[in-house]
């Protein structure tokens, strides 16, 4: 176990310390954050809608969630290069970048030219298109970031500087336009769903059971560590958002949703409490000998049924193994458990978007699928990780108490 | 009065501290505003800011903020995991004030 802690120390955390300080990934990152309160509007809907079951004859809002959270890609291509370019310190250039990444993107969009006009397929603007938006957005900042060192004038040139800027920065507009142009236009070949494709596996994988649990575990184990589950966010919220909008889709056509791993059910069945399934251990230390233990508990379950964790977690678990090997097991157990109980039918998929992570247990469960079987899977959940900690729990408290005690002499 | 920034993954468990503190200013007779953001949103929320506290979680981003704000001439600080766990407001605070009237 030393020998684990060390490794995690000395070579895990510094190197996912260098990754997340990467500015295309901090990019994405401030990318998916910044989009996040147009998710939420679309998860509001998903609210509004359960509300609206009891009462039908309310109006029918699900627009408002197609022109925000529907439009989401749209808004992702404009950050990605803003952010990028912002973090290069390029904020001449930012704007202009977003812009850009827009253009590329309605071109690799590829609408259907027709008598009536361009038609767009409206879902490409949603999160089916995320993976394009983000290939859109970091090439556009690739490219006018190449353009950063370069000026068609000279220093010296009497040129003003005004029509120089106009020049420095119609350069690498253009050259992304005509990429953009010259391979889906011109080639005629279809780049949207070249990388839709080339992503797929990548979906495939996260949808599995093994998947299911990396994607789960490999946050919560950094977390355990003291590594923000933040930064996994570029990573999980495509894959996420992508999959709830293929189950959306899927319900619309008249077919069964297929896709496990979404963040409806990580919010609603797996970070009970907060990444690692935490509820049950906050209460427990709400009953602790150990006064330390207690104080922590008090001030820790507030947060805790928000399902926010941070204080549980420096306040015990980060770099306590007593601690951290129940907080990794119950990450393999529950994911497993949820992923059974969806694929298996005992309970239904999620199949609209509800990102509010806030939201406390089984009032999420309810929201995410409208099933008594929902609830009791959260309460399943619920047993297993107490079941898990409670050991481990009594093995730290009384580590604890002795502690204390001997304080006191 | 200089304000106290606080950030953390999503503004949220830092939101917790922050609310924490604001009482415990309230108690100290002192009008400054205390305020939790995203660690992505710092920059944006810069303005009349003198001590920028981060949550324990984002030690490793700590030396990069802290180059980023150099030019704002505000301080910054990791909130000490013990205080951050217990939501002591009150003890933060005083940490903070202290980092804030140093020269």
């Amino acid at each position: 176990m030393e020998k684990f802690m060390n490794w995690m120390s000395d070579t895990v955390a510094p190197k996912m310390e260098a990754l997340t300080a990467n500015v295309w990934l901090s990019a994405l990152q401030k990318a998916v954050i910044k989009t996040l309160p147009m998710v939420l509007v679309g998860s509001l809907i998903t609210i509004y809608n359960v509300i609206r079951n009891f009462i039908p004859s309310l109006p029918v809002l699900t627009d408002l969630r197609n022109y925000t959270f529907g439009l989401i890609s749209i808004f992702m291509v404009f950050l990605i290069p803003y952010y990028v370019l912002e973090l290069k310190k390029n904020n001449k250039m930012k704007l202009t970048a977003g812009f850009t990444a827009i253009s590329l993107f309605m071109i690799l969009v590829k609408p259907e030219i027709t008598d009536a006009g361009y038609v767009y397929q409206f879902s490409s603007f949603g999160a089916g298109g995320m993976f394009v938006a983000i290939v859109a957005g970091l090439f556009t900042a690739f490219v006018i970031n190449l353009f950063q060192k370069f000026s068609f004038f000279k220093k010296d040139s009497v040129i003003p500087d005004f029509v120089k800027e106009w020049f420095d920065s119609m350069l690498p507009i253009a050259t992304v336009v005509l990429i953009g142009w010259f391979i889906v236009i011109q080639c005629n070949f279809n780049m949207y769903a070249f990388i839709v494709n080339v992503f797929s596996p990548l979906n495939n994988i996260a949808q599995s059971l093994p998947g299911m649990i990396l994607l789960y575990l490999i946050p919560t184990i950094l977390y355990s560590v003291g590594i923000s589950g933040w930064v996994f966010q570029p990573i999980l919220n495509p894959i996420a958002l992508v999959a709830i909008t293929a189950n959306a889709e899927a319900i619309e056509a008249g077919l069964a949703a297929t896709q496990p791993f979404t963040n409806e059910a990580v919010y609603a069945w797996l970070s009970l409490g907060g990444r690692g399934a935490t509820l049950p251990l906050s209460i427990m230390l709400l009953f602790a000998a150990s006064k330390r233990l207690k104080a922590l508990g008090k001030a820790a379950i507030f947060p805790s049924v928000l399902n926010i964790n941070e204080p549980i977690v420096f306040g015990c678990i980060a770099w306590n193994p007593i601690l951290m090997i129940p907080m990794w097991i119950v990450s393999i157990v529950l994911p497993t458990i949820t992923y059974f109980a969806q694929v298996t039918g005992l309970t239904a998929i999620p199949t609209e978007v509800f990102n509010m992570w806030y939201c406390p247990v089984f009032i999420s469960s309810w929201l995410v699928n409208h099933n008594i079987s929902g609830l009791i899977l959260t309460a399943v959940n619920l047993i297993v990780a107490a079941a898990i900690f409670f050991p481990f729990f009594k093995i730290y408290d009384k580590q604890q108490l002795e502690l204390e005690l001997k304080e006191g002499e | 009065m200089k304000n106290i920034l606080l950030a953390c993954g999503a503004g949220a468990s830092s939101g917790f501290i922050a609310q924490k503190m604001r009482k415990a200013a309230q108690k100290m007779n002192l009008d400054l505003d205390i305020r939790a953001v995203s660690d992505t949103e710092i920059l944006e929320n810069i303005d009349d800011v003198g001590v920028l506290l981060l949550g324990p979680h984002l030690k490793h981003k700590f030396a990069d903020i802290q180059e980023e704000i150099k030019e704002y001439g505000v301080k910054a600080m990791i909130i000490d995991r013990k205080y951050y766990a217990t939501l002591d407001g009150e003890t933060v605070l005083k940490q903070a004030l202290e980092l804030l009237n140093q020269e």
